[in-house]
C-alpha cells in the first residue's frame, strides 16, 4: 500500500515563561484546546494521542489529555529528552502514513526547577557525575572549543546568536523573554563552560505545546490548503568505525548531517530549497554547528556565517525566528512543538513581525540526550 | 576491635585498575576486539564495529594528547569538584577519547594539542575509611 501524505492542521502554544500556579496539565489543555480550534477539530475525533515530557510524574499523558476528554484513545508518553515533543509528531506521522491513523493530537508539556538540570532522576551517580565531566552545556562546550582550534571560530560568533536570539524573541509573544540583549551584555554575563556564558544558554521554562496531525487526505475535510510534513528522519548517534567521537555520549548527541540528508531526499529537496528553519540551540553554539551540518553554509563557517547576518529575519536563511530555545524558553517536552508551531506559521504566511519573505519550504532539526529529528514542511 | 587496613578503592568500577602490587602503574581499562583491532574506553561488552561480544579487557596508554576541553565554572549536581576546573577529552594512542579533569595547567594555557599523563587520585572516603580514587590527567 502506498504510504499517505501527512499535513500539519492546526497548533497551540501555552505561553513559556514561569507558571508556579498551573498544573502542568493544565498547560497542556491550554495548548491543546488552542490547537484543535486552529485545525477546526473536535477533541472527540482524535483518534491517537502522544504526550512528550521529560521530569513530569508518571501519569502525565494521562491527565492532560484527560483535560480534553476520556474518548479511550491510546495515549502515550513520549521521552527523548531535548526531542520529545517532535519525536512524538514524527511517531504520528509515521502512524498516519502506514494508514493506521487519520487524525493525532501531540501535546508537549513541562514544569521545571530553576537552576541547573539533573538528568540523574535519583540514579546512582556515574563516575562521569562525580567527576564533573558532563557539565550543561557539555556537548556544546567540547564542540566550541574544538571548532574555535580548528576553524578560528572567535566567542563573538557564538554570542552573537544569542544577540539574534533575543532580536528575535522581542517579537514573539508567547516567548519567555522579550527583550534584546547586546552582544557585551551576552560575552560578560556569567561563564559556565568556557566560552558559553550566561546569555547562551536556554533557560528552564514552563511551558506547553500542541500540534495536530493528520492524513492530507482527511486535511482536506477542515483546510483547503493545509500545511504538509513532506519529509523526515529520526536517529541516534551513529558509531563510525575510526571517529571514537561519534560513540561519546560527551561529544555527540544525533548524527546531523545524516538525518538532514534522509529528509531532504525523502521532501525532494535541498538546502538550498529552504526558506526558514529551527534548529536546536539548547546552547548558542548550535546555531554554528547546526547551519554547517543542514548544508547552509561549508563546515567550519558557520561563525562567520551567523556574524554576516544570513541566519536574521531577513537573512538568506533565517534561524529560529521566534527566539530559539534561548530567548523563547526551553521547557523541554514541549519545545520540540513550538519549533514545529513557528514554521507552520511561516509556512501559512502567519508569523507577523517575524515573517521571512520565502517560507514556501521549512526545516526542523530538533535534538536532545536520546536523539534527533529532522522534520521537512510545505504547503 | 581490630581495625581493618584502609585500602584504596576504585570511586567507581570498571575505568581503571589500582596495581596490586608495589612498583607497578595503575592503568585505565579498555576493551579491545581483536579481529576489529577497535580499542572502547570505557571498557564495553560489544564491539561497535562488529557486534561480536566479548571484548578482552586491556590496559591502555597513560599519555595522550588533548583532544578538546572546556573550563566549568558551574560545577553540574552530584559533582566532587569546585570551580573553576578544567575537563579535557584525551586522545590515547589506541585510538579512544577519554574524558577527564586535567590538572597540572592554568586553565587559560590549556591547548588542543598539548600533553597529558595520567594519575590517580583520593578524591572521597567510604563509610569505612578506605580512600575512594579516581583517574585524572595531568598536563606533561
Amino acid at each position: 500500500m502506498a504510504r499517505k501524505e501527512v499535513a500539519i492542521l492546526g497548533v497551540g502554544l501555552h505561553k513559556f515563561g514561569r507558571f508556579p500556579e498551573k498544573k502542568v496539565e493544565e498547560l497542556g489543555r491550554e495548548a491543546g484546546l488552542m490547537a484543535l480550534k486552529d485545525a477546526g477539530v473536535d477533541y472527540r475525533d482524535i483518534q491517537i494521542g502522544f504526550c512528550a515530557h521529560v521530569q513530569q510524574a508518571v501519569g502525565t499523558g494521562l491527565r492532560t489529555f484527560g483535560e480534553l476528554g476520556m474518548t479511550g484513545i491510546p495515549v502515550t508518553n513520549v521521552e527523548v529528552a531535548c526531542a520529545s515533543a517532535s519525536r512524538g509528531v514524527v511517531l504520528a506521522a509515521e502512524l498516519i502514513a502506514a494508514g493506521v491513523y487519520d487524525l493525532a493530537l501531540v501535546i508537549g508539556v513541562e514544569k521545571m526547577q530553576r537552576g541547573m538540570i539533573d538528568a540523574s532522576r535519583g540514579a546512582e551517580r556515574t563516575y562521569e557525575d562525580l567527576l564533573g565531566l558532563m557539565p550543561m552545556p557539555g556537548v556544546y562546550a567540547y564542540k566550541a572549543q574544538r571548532h574555535m582550534h580548528l576553524y578560528g571560530t572567535k566567542r563573538e560568533h557564538f554570542a552573537q546568536v544569542s544577540v539574534i536570539s533575543h532580536n528575535n524573541g522581542a517579537l514573539n509573544p508567547y516567548a519567555q523573554y522579550q527583550t534584546p540583549i547586546a552582544l557585551e551584555e551576552v560575552l560578560n554575563s556569567r561563564m559556565i563552560a568556557d566560552p558559553i556564558t550566561l546569555y547562551q544558554c536556554s533557560p528552564t521554562t514552563d511551558g506547553a505545546s500542541a500540534v495536530v496531525v493528520c492524513s492530507k487526505e482527511k486535511a482536506r475535510q477542515y483546510a483547503t490548503k493545509p500545511v504538509l510534513l513532506v519529509g523526515w528522519a529520526m536517529g541516534t548517534p551513529q558509531y563510525i568505525p575510526g571517529d571514537p567521537s561519534t560513540s561519546n555520549q560527551l561529544l555527540s548527541e544525533g548524527n546531523t548531517p545524516e538525518l538532514a540528508r534522509r529528509a531532504y531526499e525523502a521532501a525532494g529537496v535541498g538546502p538550498s530549497d529552504i526558506g526558514v528553519v529551527q534548529v536546536h540551540d539548547a546552547f548558542s553554539p548550535g546555531v554554528i554547528f547546526n547551519a554547517e551540518d543542514l548544508g547552509f553554509c561549508p563546515k567550519g563557517e558557520g561563525g562567520t556565517f551567523v556574524w554576516e547576518g544570513n541566519t536574521e529575519i531577513n537573512g538568506k536563511i533565517p534561524i529560529n525566528t521566534d527566539g530559539g530555545l534561548e530567548s523563547r524558553g526551553h521547557p523541554i517536552g514541549a519545545t520540540g512543538g513550538a519549533m514545529i508551531a513557528e514554521l507552520y506559521w511561516q509556512v501559512k504566511g502567519q508569523a507577523g513581525p517575524r515573517q521571512v519573505k520565502d517560507a514556501r519550504v521549512a526545516l526542523l532539526q530538533n535534538v536532545g540526550l536520546g536523539g534527533e529529528n529532522v522534520m521537512v514542511f510545505t504547503m | 576491635m581490630v581495625s581493618e587496613a584502609k585500602k584504596q578503592l576504585p570511586i567507581r568500577p570498571g575505568y581503571f585498575e589500582l596495581p596490586s602490587s608495589p612498583g607497578e602503574e595503575t592503568r585505565l581499562v579498555g576493551a579491545l576486539c581483536r579481529p576489529c583491532s577497535e580499542y572502547f574506553f570505557p571498557a564495553r561488552s560489544v564491539c561497535l564495529r562488529c557486534g561480536r561480544e566479548g571484548l578482552e579487557p586491556v590496559a591502555l596508554s597513560s599519555r595522550g594528547k588533548v583532544w578538546t576541553f572546556t573550563v566549568v565554572h558551574m560545577p553540574p549536581p552530584g559533582s566532587l569538584v569546585t570551580a573553576p576546573y578544567v575537563v579535557a577529552v584525551v586522545e590515547l594512542p589506541e585510538g579512544p577519547l577519554v574524558p577527564t579533569v586535567l590538572t597540572g595547567c592554568d586553565p587559560s594555557a590549556v591547548r588542543i594539542g598539548m600533553e597529558a599523563e595520567m594519575y590517580v587520585e583520593k578524591v572521597g572516603e567510604d563509610e569505612n575509611g578506605n580512600q575512594l580514587m579516581a583517574y585524572k590527567f595531568k598536563a606533561a
